[in-house]
């Protein structure tokens, strides 16, 4: 009887020690996920569908039992896209709900103004979103940052131009944000430029917040441009699109990932330009795209589902990314077994979603091959021209 | 139960408390808020130092709307000048951080002449879209100023230190911040009862009654608007020093309404109502989440899609309630509450 009381007592505190040694966020049962998303406000577009993507992942993964008998849950913080707010709310993840690690970080800047946070904290985290090169530069140890920098996404339209359209003697130009983020644009561009020995004759930067570009659009048809690069947003490519209509320009237009967003693609159809867009995540359209999107309907609620755009393909490829390195790490999950197992991972497939994804590089970030889609005015659809290509 | 006092002399006249209650509650509320690092975590502790930076600039345009009676719609304008100054003196000029702190308040002042000059003429309405023009203004400035700015990209901005201590992590950060707001209650209770914040409310009341006093317009309204910029600048510079990075979209035009929201909310032209109303803009999302987690599984997983949504509403309810039920703000359920404590048993 006293021996088995013993065994008893020793057992109790076996466990209380092993339940005292779990990681923040983890339970026998459980894995507490966080992110912060705009999820109000004009940005709220990116984020409900970013949300979406990681609630499908985290959904698909529950169903098929969780991650070594743990189940997977996240937080969803909303920042309305405010940089003060963001660190103000990845503090409240951290802190307060006490979340095992972040799988969706919002925008540049706004990452920017947590990495502090996030490097205090020592937590695991997946930026996704939003590839600023100024977040792995320089490396910091818990943080993984998947897409390729963005002077990618001006270099590959401008190359395919030359290549597949035969457009080696026309005449180029650029629209650019003022920015760090205009300017790698920019630099891709330029690249593409002096490779094929292009003329590009005009460079105009813009400043952020623009509404106008009737000016910019008039110099791009002084200068007789036929291919020109928009490093413009949503609104703005539709803005610029419709002023190249109403001057009845002959041009081949590209632009960069956010172009392919259903709400860009239907707000650019009436200007009638099928224009270019360089992706590393699939689109809506891409065979790889509508398997996601029929999981989506079975897991997502419909409003979820409605959100679907290609954030949700980020958000679902960020959190299966994550939750590989938390299953690699078996029935032990820690912080730094993860950082450690993230820190490993090469060549990670996502089932046609993206190009396979590595972290073991000195920046931990996984450069994907780009994808080129091309838009369809009459259907406001994308369809895809290339498969995904390393540049 | 406590009855009032007849002043007799001026001492008792111009003292900021005619009983030593208050006093004591503010110590024993000052020790409370003092202890609360030993308690709470980095999130609770972020959302205090939230409440203390932004009263700091509420209490400055609570002495511009609710004290002189301007409406303004500019004060993301001057928070936006503020975190800049802020942000350029201490990363780019290396400067003390309580001397750039202060260069911050007073950068925002001098700026302030901007739409304090046509205040002069302006009224009301007219008055609000100037201000909210200057808060384009600014941001469009700070956009193409790149070489001091560096534009959209945002600025990072150093740590808060005062000769060589470093304010830097949530804790201590949390104690300069609670100074700050203190010597600010301080400066505007003594402000407002000094000749120019008495004008102010002439001014409020009815400028041209007050001008037949003698009192000077131009003067006033204009020291109203450096005085309320210098406030709000030194309040951005905090922001900025809080979240040590900063860019235009930190400081949009919504901010102004929300310091206004605060404002109303708190009680037009009270000092604590100031702080209060801020406390209460600021802690709602997080009241609203606890309330809907409170409400259980159904709600939530009803609430799940629309939740955002939901709560940008129930922020407009809460404001428009306080408008319709209770115009005097908190300011007004604080002196009925008290008004019936120290006239108990005989309060109605």
């Amino acid at each position: 009887m006293k021996q088995t009381f013993l065994a008893a007592a020793a057992a109790a505190l076996l466990s209380f020690g092993a339940a005292q040694a779990q990681e923040v966020g983890v339970t026998a049962t459980e894995i507490l996920l966080g992110e912060v998303q705009p999820m109000s406000g004009p940005a709220s577009l990116i984020g409900k569908a970013g949300a979406a993507g990681s609630k499908l992942a985290i959904a698909e993964i529950n169903a098929a039992g969780g991650i070594n008998g743990r189940k997977l849950r996240a937080i969803y913080e909303d920042d309305g896209y405010v940089p003060s707010r963001s660190v103000s709310a990845v503090k409240k993840l951290i802190d307060s709900d006490k979340v095992f690690a972040l799988t969706g970080t919002t925008g540049s800047s706004h990452m920017v103004a947590m990495l502090p946070t996030i490097e205090e904290a020592k937590i695991p985290t997946i930026v996704h979103m939003a590839p600023n090169p100024a977040i792995v530069n320089p490396r910091r140890p818990t943080v993984f940052m998947i897409g390729p920098d963005y002077d990618l996404a001006g270099y590959v339209p401008m190359r395919y131009m030359v290549d597949k359209l035969a457009m080696k003697g026309g005449k180029f130009g650029i629209l650019y944000q003022d920015d760090d983020f205009g300017k790698a644009l920019l630099a891709g561009y330029q690249k593409a430029m002096k490779e094929f020995g292009l003329a590009s004759v005009a460079e105009i930067p813009f400043k952020r917040g623009a509404k106008d570009f009737s000016a910019e659009v008039l110099t791009l048809k002084d200068k007789g441009v036929t291919g020109v690069y928009l490093g413009t947003l949503t609104t703005e490519s539709a803005a610029v699109m419709s002023e190249f209509r109403r001057l009845d320009m002959k041009v081949t237009i590209a632009t960069l990932w956010a172009g392919q967003l259903p709400a860009a693609v239907k707000l650019a159809a009436p200007a009638g330009y099928p224009y270019l867009i360089p992706d590393y995540y699939a689109s809506n359209y891409d065979p790889a795209g509508q398997q996601l999107m029929e999981l989506a309907k079975k897991h997502l609620s419909a409003d979820d589902y409605a959100n679907f755009n290609r954030y949700t393909v980020s958000g679902y490829v960020g959190t299966k990314v994550l939750a590989e390195g938390i299953k690699r790490c078996g029935a032990a999950v820690t912080r730094a077994c993860v950082v450690d197992q993230l820190n490993k991972l090469q060549n990670f497939g996502t089932a046609g979603l993206t190009g396979p994804i590595s972290f073991n590089n000195p920046k931990a970030q996984a450069v994907l091959p780009i994808k080129l889609f091309q838009t369809d005015p009459a259907s406001a659809t994308v369809k895809s021209l290339t498969d995904f290509i390393a540049y | 139960m406590r009855s009032r006092t007849y002043k007799t002399d001026v001492a008792q006249l111009v003292a900021l408390s005619d009983h030593r209650a208050p006093w004591l509650w503010a110590a024993a509320a000052l020790a409370l808020l003092a202890l609360a690092p030993l308690v709470l975590g980095a999130f609770g502790l972020n959302l205090l130092i939230t409440i203390f930076v932004l009263s700091i600039g509420v209490l400055g345009l609570n002495l511009l709307s609710g004290v002189a009676g301007q409406i303004s719609l500019g004060h993301a304008g001057f928070l936006l000048i503020g975190a800049y100054a802020q942000a350029i003196l201490t990363t780019d000029y290396k400067l003390p951080g309580l001397l750039a702190l202060l260069l911050a308040g007073a950068v925002a002042a001098l700026a302030s002449l901007v739409v304090g000059v046509p205040s002069l003429r302006l009224k009301g309405l007219y008055l609000a879209i100037t201000t909210l023009a200057f808060t384009f203004i600014v941001r469009h400035v700070v956009l193409f100023a790149e070489g001091l700015t560096r534009g959209s990209n945002g600025m990072p901005v150093e740590a808060l230190s005062v000769a060589g201590f470093s304010f830097k992590g949530d804790q201590r950060f949390y104690y300069a911040a609670l100074v700050m707001l203190v010597l600010a209650v301080l400066a505007t209770l003594n402000l407002m009862r000094t000749r120019i914040g008495r004008a102010w409310l002439a001014v409020r009341d009815h400028d041209i009654a007050a001008r037949a006093m003698g009192i000077d317009l131009m003067r006033t309204k204009l020291l109203a608007f450096m005085v309320s910029a210098f406030y709000t600048g030194v309040a951005g510079a905090l922001v900025a020093a809080q979240t040590r990075f900063i860019n235009v979209d930190t400081f949009s035009v919504l901010v102004s309404i929300e310091a206004l929201a605060m404002v109303i909310v708190g009680g037009m032209g009270r000092v604590h109502g100031a702080i209060l109303g801020t406390a209460l803009i600021v802690l709602l999302p997080e009241t609203l989440n606890l309330a809907f987690g409170a409400a259980g599984d159904g709600v939530k997983t009803l609430m799940a899609d629309r939740i955002y949504e939901v709560k940008g509403l129930m922020y407009g309810v809460v404001i428009l309630l306080f408008l319709r039920l209770e115009p005097e703000g908190l300011a007004g359920i604080w002196r009925k509450v008290k008004r019936f404590w120290v006239q108990w048993p005989l309060s109605q």
